[in-house]
């Protein structure tokens, strides 16, 4: 750092250097600009041949009739848009999402909160606790689904449960709202233990002294966690946020294999429509203006929590 | 004096066992699914229902195992898995060091707008780019083969920024140093950078086999032939076969699960540190 500066003073005392020299050294560093662009032309390149050119391509596709199984497309403006517009299943999965992605978040990130303030005390085997409670996490992602399936089965383990607690059993995957609530329960057993772990490390970066300070002062614990706490973990919670909701938008595995979809199209998300219009509907670009549309919800959240995070601070 | 002294220390103990027993109970909440996937697995068929709930099998069915394995030809899969994981995996590690290096330990022209882009490619899921990117490999023929599922999905973000983030900490007086005794730029890179980087690199490493190995939707739209499958793929294609032999499912599921959880319990420090800190990164 301080080698870099003493050269800028030399650089800016040295007079006779010509200014496109200057401007040079300035920009593009002291050192050969060429070696720090070709260490990272590899992953540029990859990058922009999968991702950002796939992207464009979207943008390109949603405005065509293409479709997989004919070679032929034309150019059709923002039709596919307008359908979208109209389309029950697209506005249906459009609310399934909504409802969906809103519960499994307040699930996972309440639920995440608290196992991560509860470990984060004074216990015994807090190790082997985290490490137990971050089990779900590792079972692998096909996996989740399948096993659900069978918890969720008219006479499993959910529903004995339920008989257990004197409640009535629920038809989960046969009932419109009983596959979303099961989607839901599935995805926040997944995601409630990432959350607690990126919490644990927000927690374990808060000053122990705050906590002293306040017990000092009389604070109970409830409001050492309303002042000290949640003050203190708003990035963290932000990270959790944008990580939560990125990952259920997008995932369909679980919709998929757990309820198909149905009953009825009342478990499609928005990235399961895609999915069936793109590979089982073949409509290439239908499902290209829908991907849009997730990837502008994305992009939303993201600015808006980014915002609401910072806008306080 | 020293009874006070004995009813806050007894309120304390207090204080531990209520939340001991409440972490216990959330544990035990937490782990039923995975318990009765395995206790189901060494269950016969007709019995997966039985009331009241049979928690231990009476008589554990040991042979669903070797029947679950030889019936997906799971070995067949694991060894597919682990090329496609193996070559993501160590291409990964590779792109990302030298391009966190290199955004990292030098100043060049737009390399702020080059980090941008990396940033923003995080919120770019496959799931969004699915389409297109399906269009592009069938294109370049890669249908159905190795390389479509390993060449897409071989340069991740995540990867870069960890590296950049370790490189940065890297003292700029030791490149220096290399440079002065006559190491070139790539021979610093490796003979400075790499040794002393090995924590990230394991990192990245153990991050990317884990989501690659576990990952379904990109071989799923790019496989089509059972002989390239990988894990999930044949789970997922046993299950839409055997919808309700539940044993048979469960042992299925318990074996494809295998693997991640012993990654996961060899190299728990570092996996869990890096979903700590990649959520970080955002």
């Amino acid at each position: 750092m301080s080698g870099e500066r003493i050269v800028r003073v030399a650089v800016a005392g040295w007079p006779a250097e010509p200014f496109w020299t200057r401007v040079r050294r300035r920009w593009l560093g002291p050192t050969q600009p060429w070696w720090g662009a070709a260490f990272t032309a590899p992953v540029l390149v990859l990058l922009v041949c999968f991702k950002f050119w796939p992207m464009s391509y979207a943008a390109w596709l949603s405005l065509t009739n293409a479709s997989l199984t004919d070679r032929a497309r034309r150019f059709i403006g923002v039709s596919n848009y307008v359908r979208l517009s109209h389309d029950t299943t697209f506005i249906g999965a459009l609310e399934t999402t909504a409802r969906y992605v809103g519960a499994t978040i307040a699930v996972s990130m309440v639920l995440g909160l608290a196992l991560a303030v509860l470990i984060n005390q004074k216990v015994p085997a807090r190790g082997v606790f985290r490490t137990l409670l971050f089990l779900p996490a590792v079972v692998p992602l096909i996996v989740v689904p399948i096993l659900w399936q069978f918890l969720f089965h008219p006479y499993g383990l959910v529903n004995n449960a339920l008989k257990a607690l004197g409640l009535h059993p629920v038809n989960w995957l046969l009932s419109p709202q009983g596959a979303v609530g099961a989607l839901v329960v599935a995805t926040a057993w997944r995601l409630t233990p990432l959350c607690m772990v990126i919490y644990l490390a927000g927690l374990q970066s808060i000053p122990g002294e705050l906590y002293e300070a306040a017990k000092v002062d009389g604070a109970g614990a409830v409001r050492r966690f309303q002042s000290i706490t949640l003050p203190m973990l708003k990035p963290t919670l932000l990270v959790v946020v944008v990580f939560a909701i990125t990952l259920t938008v997008q995932n369909f595995v679980l919709a998929l294999v757990m309820t198909g979809g149905g009953p009825d199209n009342a478990s499609t998300t928005l990235s399961l429509f895609v999915y069936q219009t793109g590979f089982l509907g073949f409509q290439m670009g239908y499902a290209s203006a829908a991907a849009l549309v997730m990837l502008l919800i994305i992009v939303a959240f993201t600015v808006v929590s980014l915002r609401a995070f910072r806008i306080e601070e | 004096m020293s009874s006070a002294t004995t009813a806050v220390r007894l309120r304390a103990h207090a204080a531990t066992i209520a939340l001991l027993l409440l972490l216990t109970g959330v544990t035990v909440v937490f782990l039923v699914p995975i318990f009765w996937m395995v206790s189901t697995s060494l269950k016969s068929n007709q019995h997966v229902f039985d009331l009241p709930i049979q928690w231990f099998p009476r008589r554990p069915l040991w042979s669903n195992y070797p029947t679950a394995y030889a019936t997906v030809h799971f070995t067949r899969y694991l060894v597919n898995s682990a090329i496609v994981t193996g070559s993501v995996t160590i291409l990964n590690v590779v792109l990302s060091a030298l391009a966190g290096y290199g955004l990292a330990k030098y100043r060049f022209l737009g390399r702020h707008v080059l980090l941008l882009l990396i940033l923003a490619t995080l919120m770019l899921p496959l799931e969004v780019v699915m389409v297109p990117l399906y269009l592009t490999v069938q294109h370049l023929g890669w249908l159905n083969s190795y390389q479509g599922m390993v060449v897409p999905v071989s340069a991740n973000a995540l990867g870069v920024l960890m590296m950049r983030q370790y490189f940065l900490s890297l003292p700029d007086d030791l490149i220096a140093a290399a440079h002065i005794d006559g190491a070139g730029h790539l021979g610093t890179f490796l003979r400075i950078g790499v040794p002393l980087a090995w924590p990230a690199l394991l990192t990245v490493a153990i991050l990317i086999f884990q989501s690659t190995w576990d990952d379904f939707v990109w071989p799923f739209l790019v496989i089509s032939s059972p002989s390239k499958a990988t894990v999930p793929l044949a789970v997922q294609s046993f299950q839409s076969a055997e919808t309700s032999n539940f044993p048979m499912l469960m042992a299925v599921s318990s074996i494809a699960s295998v693997p991640l959880t012993v990654l996961f319990f060899v190299f728990q420090r570092q996996i869990i540190s890096g979903v700590a800190t990649t959520g970080m990164r955002h």
